[in-house]
């Protein structure tokens, strides 16, 4: 079982909606956004599009120094 | 507000007391002119010295014409101008600021556990009524007020809490509005979703529905944290209504003993 590293969850367990990005085993950045239950994808507002921007950017500037590292 | 006091400096001569009092009155006015504008709340514990802080309020008159020093109102006698009564005049300004400072820093350092406020400043009801007070011009949309609509009622609805429209005046016009102040949007009505031709799986999303946004832009959610609020069919609402009507209507004639 690889580990997942710096997960990041854009809401609380009461919403329906879930999106969450992650590294995994160093080497690619995971993303999933779906609607719990449904095969929806799941509705943003410019705030929260921005607000998972922001995550992904740092995410692969993390990457990128673990890739030079390898 | 109108504060008045009356306050006249220990130990001075009566002129230099009406000189002080009408200096420090016209300072300390707009002082308090300022201050009321920062916090009405907090003006009045100032002025009535509920708090245990000094006031420096005090009542004079104006000395002489300025524009004609020959020929001052008031006597002056041997001293004047009086060094000491001008040395003093100067300290007014910043000992009003000084008392002002105090009284936040008074305010800052017990409102936090302290209830010796007159307006209950201080304890946890007064916060919770200040933070409330924070956005208190946003209009405020809760789920039950988006819940089974129909969009004539949500058009309504926000046009009585004061909502910009805006969007394509074309389409479905209004479908989308913006808070007044912050305009951050508000209210948006959709149509059913579909990806690549095949419906949603999401009920609530497969059908036309309505958004709503918090004050803070964040979306507003139904208890199961779905986002899309179904829209009533204008249609259905009006055949219930009619059907609703009818059935008072025939119970009525039915049982009129019931009616009241």
């Amino acid at each position: 079982m690889y580990k997942l590293t710096d997960v990041f969850n854009l809401y609380d367990n009461e919403c329906n909606d879930e999106v969450i990005c992650w590294i995994e085993q160093n080497s690619s950045i995971m993303l999933r956004a779906i609607v719990k239950g449904y095969n929806d994808p799941v509705e943003l507002t410019s705030d929260e599009a921005r607000e998972i921007a922001k995550k992904l950017i740092e995410m692969a500037d993390k990457l990128d120094a673990e890739l030079l590292k390898n | 507000m109108a504060t008045t006091g009356i306050g006249l400096g220990a130990g001075v001569g009566w002129k230099q007391a009406l000189f002080e009092g009408a200096a420090a009155f016209a300072i300390s006015a707009g002082g308090l002119y300022a201050y009321e504008s920062y916090n009405a709340g907090t003006l009045s514990l100032l002025a009535s010295g509920k708090s245990g802080s000094g006031i420096s309020i005090g009542m004079g008159v104006p000395l002489g014409n300025s524009s004609d020093n020959t020929s001052p109102r008031v006597p002056q006698g041997e001293n004047f101008p009086n060094k000491e009564l001008h040395k003093t005049t100067e300290n007014v300004l910043p000992k009003t600021v000084e008392l002002l400072d105090e009284f936040v820093r008074m305010k800052s350092d017990r409102a936090g556990f302290d209830d010796n406020f007159g307006n209950g400043a201080g304890t946890p009801a007064y916060w919770e009524m200040f933070a409330s007070t924070v956005n208190a011009n946003n209009p405020k949309i809760t789920p039950e007020e988006l819940t089974g609509k129909t969009p004539s009622e949500i058009r309504k609805m926000a046009n009585d809490k004061g909502l910009k429209p805006f969007g394509d005046p074309n389409i479905n016009y209004p479908r989308k509005w913006n808070d007044p102040l912050s305009n951050k949007q508000r209210i948006r009505i959709d149509s059913a979703h579909y990806e690549n031709g095949k419906s949603y799986d999401l009920p609530s999303a497969a059908k036309p529905h309505v958004h709503g946004y918090d004050e803070t832009g964040k979306p507003i959610r139904d208890a199961f944290g779905d986002k899309h609020f179904p829209l009533a069919s204008e249609i259905e609402s009006l055949a219930i209504g009619i059907a609703s009507r009818i059935f008072v209507g025939v119970t009525f004639l039915l049982y009129p003993q019931n009616a009241y």
